[in-house]
């Protein structure tokens, strides 16, 4: 059913996508990443502990900014603790300091990383430098976990390393990785394993592992230091980690024999401080507990690659101070439009609301997925009992709409209460689940279950939530977010395909089934 | 196989009209939106057809706020028997048939009703309860239509419908729509009721639908639902043609009722009428209809 003008229309936006996506790549040239988003880590590191009236003190080392990580929105959490900073150039002591503490205590530090990864390319044969940088020269020396200066060490390193390449640093250093990452075995131990403990067992975890490896460097006279700090990812854990860094040609290169990454650091490893030191303690018997979170988030690429005007784009985004997420969402909503739009008209399926899939879909952005359908489901249900009570006084439709959002908002508020008291982490992410779209579904539920009866209702009820799932997978997905935010413009190409759906004729799917007698009609 | 099942799809594709190629084809291009509210409103619809005399159940009393029940009892005083319709109800939502028994007690569904139970209905209505958008509507009062004998023996209550579809004031498919036990005496498809073909030349029935699925004969009595004469059928047809003349719509549904002493009345237009009729003919309206006519 495309007319000359409906032709016209889609190629016009068809062309106007590619076009601008054109224009913009062939003005940026090979700086493709000035348009790309970046990934950062949003980290969070909560402790929770428990008073009995004496001093509490809590001390944790904060990320470093370095060459290759950057700490931004840094927010704390202290109660009625003071805080402070101590700051030296290997390290950040976070403090916090509470006066007769009782009850439950709840601290926590939270910042937005930028982290990068890094990666070094070792030449073939690199002479040991006659001597280092003043600074340099410490991690040289032998130290009470690093004893670099021991007969097994000097042993080992003689029998892993031939006698002509010692001088070589590369050679070294790829020697002493190799025996470092195969030869001793990876295992779990909680406590600190020097390096010649590790030598002796055999076994070691990042720590021990990590210290043998700094030692047979300092024992080959390349300055070797620790690394401490934690593996990022989506979601919450306790473990951290330790790695190497050697002074190669002038510069700190980074070596991970644990999880095998030579010259080489991942985006995900976040830096926390060099040398030997606690990550983090605390005063005893409080009953301490803590753990790290972290989620990614998508940030405005930091190089703009000297754009300006219309084209950078991401200059504007900043300008109207529009959280990069919150940004995604709203260019992502029209794609879970056409989600709900393809269900409706190609497949047949019936929803409550038209776009209210996608407005749900939004909802569990904000929640995760299960919670927002099992909240979802809750208020359904409740709601659907208040309805049917109310039905009682014959109300007028506004009025009793308006106690229907009364009770939607204090179901909500309700649940979010239920689960801080429960210990689920829920409360702060409710707040957005929108009530007046909730309300709305249950208004249109009753109707349809007095109308229709309750199995209608509820197979109603299902594909809405169907409809608003695959909306959310839509809208979630990090390949098309990534498009959509380097390349708004292919917005244009969503409005082609509304205006496609607009003009097609063809039977919807559940039109097919209820035809279906007529296909075997034909055939007869 | 799947090529006959490809096959089987193509050809219904091009049998069948969808929702979609309805809106397209012909509710968009031939159903201006301005002309709409002819069909939803039912006493617009009514003034139309009184223009034209056509005949349609005559309008008793109509009430538009709370204030005018306070005529019901007057309004009612001296009927037999009448029905209570909200004026943009829909799919046969908020009619509530009322009738006076030997002791002139005034029943519904054979049972008494008192007249606070009527206005209580009336009060509904005006909240918008049975109307399309849900907001606040008119009620009216109507005469009684008593269903003559034609499907007197495979209906059960309520009060059987014609329905005619017309494309460009030509009928191209057209059906009869009868209550059952299960559908509550309501002649709506969705809600159970027997949707029968009819063979728009002779007006006699060539079977029908029920719940979607065709069936021949009654589901419980086993009745024969082909072959049924559908009486003043000549009137009808032409009844159909002369009200899609002035409704300035040009694909519509007329529903058309049979009054045991008055004959064929029309009592309703619907300006996006449902694809079910499809069914109950066993046929596709796409190869009946005459697209040529543009």
């Amino acid at each position: 059913m495309l007319r000359y003008r409906d032709k016209l229309m889609i190629i016009l936006l068809v062309a106007g996508c590619f076009g601008i996506v054109l224009w913009r790549l062939s003005t940026v040239g090979s700086k493709m990443n000035a348009l790309l988003p970046e990934r950062h880590y949003r980290f969070m590191f909560d402790t929770q502990l428990q008073g009995h009236g004496e001093d509490v003190t809590v001390r944790m080392t904060l990320p470093i900014e370095t060459a290759g990580q950057v700490i931004r929105d840094e927010t704390l959490k202290s109660s009625n603790f003071l805080f402070s900073i101590e700051n030296a150039s290997s390290y950040r002591y976070g403090m916090w300091v509470g006066r007769q503490v009782s009850g439950q205590q709840n601290l926590g530090y939270a910042c937005t990383v930028r982290t990068s990864q890094v990666r070094y390319e070792l030449a073939e044969s690199l002479t040991l430098p006659e001597s280092y940088p003043a600074e340099v020269q410490a991690y040289l020396l032998p130290t009470e976990t690093i004893q670099a200066d021991s007969e097994e060490i000097a042993t080992l390193f003689e029998v892993i390393v031939p006698a002509n390449q010692r001088g070589n640093v590369t050679a070294v250093i790829q020697k002493a990785y190799d025996y470092c990452h195969r030869s001793i075995k990876s295992v779990t131990i909680t406590g600190t394993t020097d390096a010649l403990t590790c030598l002796r067992l055999g076994e070691a975890s990042c720590g021990g592992k990590s210290r043998l490896f700094a030692a047979l460097l300092r024992h080959a006279g390349i300055p070797a230091r620790l690394v401490g700090g934690l593996i990022l990812k989506d979601g919450v854990w306790t473990s951290t980690h330790l790695w190497v860094d050697a002074w190669v040609a002038g510069h700190w290169v980074p070596f991970c024999v644990l999880n095998d990454y030579f010259a080489e650091k991942p985006m995900r490893y976040l830096v926390l401080y060099y040398g030997e030191l606690p990550l983090l303690t605390h005063s005893r018997d409080v009953n301490f507990r803590y753990t790290f979170t972290a989620e990614s988030v998508l940030a405005a690429p930091e190089d703009t690659a000297g754009l300006s005007g219309l084209l950078n784009l991401w200059g504007l985004f900043e300008q109207v101070h529009l959280p990069i997420e919150i940004l995604k969402v709203i260019l992502l909503f029209p794609i879970g439009a056409l989600v709900v739009t393809f269900s409706r008209n190609i497949l047949g399926v019936l929803t409550f609301g038209v776009f209210a899939p996608a407005l749900l879909a939004v909802a569990f952005h904000g929640t995760g997925l299960m919670w927002g359908v099992i909240l979802f489901l809750a208020i359904l249900a409740i709601g659907t009992l208040v309805r049917l009570f109310l039905e009682r006084f014959q109300l007028l439709q506004t009025p009793r709409l308006g106690i229907m959002l009364t009770v939607t908002s204090l179901t909500m508020l309700g649940i979010s209460i239920l689960s801080v008291a429960k210990g689920l982490t829920l409360s702060s992410r409710v707040s957005l689940f929108p009530l007046v779209i909730i309300s709305m579904t249950i208004e249109r539920f009753s109707v349809m279950t007095e109308e229709d009866g309750l199995a209608a209702a509820i197979k109603v009820c299902i594909m809405t939530v169907l409809v608003a799932c695959f909306s959310y997978g839509v809208m979630t997905s990090d390949v098309l977010g990534a498009i959509i935010l380097a390349f708004p413009e292919s917005i244009l190409l969503v409005l082609a395909l509304f205006f496609i759906i607009g003009r097609w004729p063809g039977l919807r799917l559940l039109e097919y089934v209820r035809f279906r007698e007529f296909i075997s009609e034909h055939q007869k | 196989m799947i090529r006959r099942f490809v096959n089987g799809i193509r050809s219904l594709n091009n049998v069948v009209l969808g929702i979609n190629a309805r809106n397209l084809a012909c509710v968009y291009p031939l159903n201006p939106r301005r002309y709409f509210p002819r069909a939803d409103s039912k006493l617009l619809c009514k003034q139309l057809l009184t223009e034209r005399r056509i005949p349609h159940p005559s309008t008793l009393a109509v009430y538009n706020q709370y204030r005018d029940l306070q005529y019901l009892q007057t309004d009612i005083e001296k009927l037999d028997g009448f029905v209570i319709k909200p004026e943009r109800g829909y799919g046969g939502r908020g009619i509530l048939v009322v009738k006076r028994n030997s002791e002139r007690i005034l029943q519904t569904g054979g049972k008494p009703v008192d007249i606070e139970l009527l206005r209580t209905h009336i009060y509904r209505i005006l909240t918008g309860c049975f109307s399309l958008e849900k907001v606040s509507d008119s009620g009216f009062i109507e005469q009684l239509i008593v269903a003559d004998d034609t499907f007197a023996d495979i209906s059960f209550g309520g009060l059987p419908d014609i329905r005619i579809i017309l494309y460009r004031q030509v009928p191209v498919m057209a059906m009869a729509r009868v209550p059952t036990a299960e559908s509550e005496g309501l002649a709506n498809l969705h809600q159970g009721a027997l949707g029968l073909g009819i063979d728009l030349k002779t007006g006699i029935t060539t079977g029908a639908v029920y719940k979607n699925r065709l069936v021949s004969h009654t589901p419980d009595t086993n009745k024969p639902l082909a072959g049924i004469q559908i009486p003043f059928w000549k009137e009808i047809h032409e009844m159909a043609v002369r009200s899609s003349q002035i409704f300035g719509l040009g694909y519509l549904g007329v529903d058309i009722v049979i009054d045991r002493w008055q004959g064929p009345m029309m009592i309703e237009v619907n300006a996006r009428p449902g694809l079910n009729i499809q069914l109950a003919n066993a046929s596709g309206l796409i190869p009946r209809i005459p697209w040529e006519a543009n």
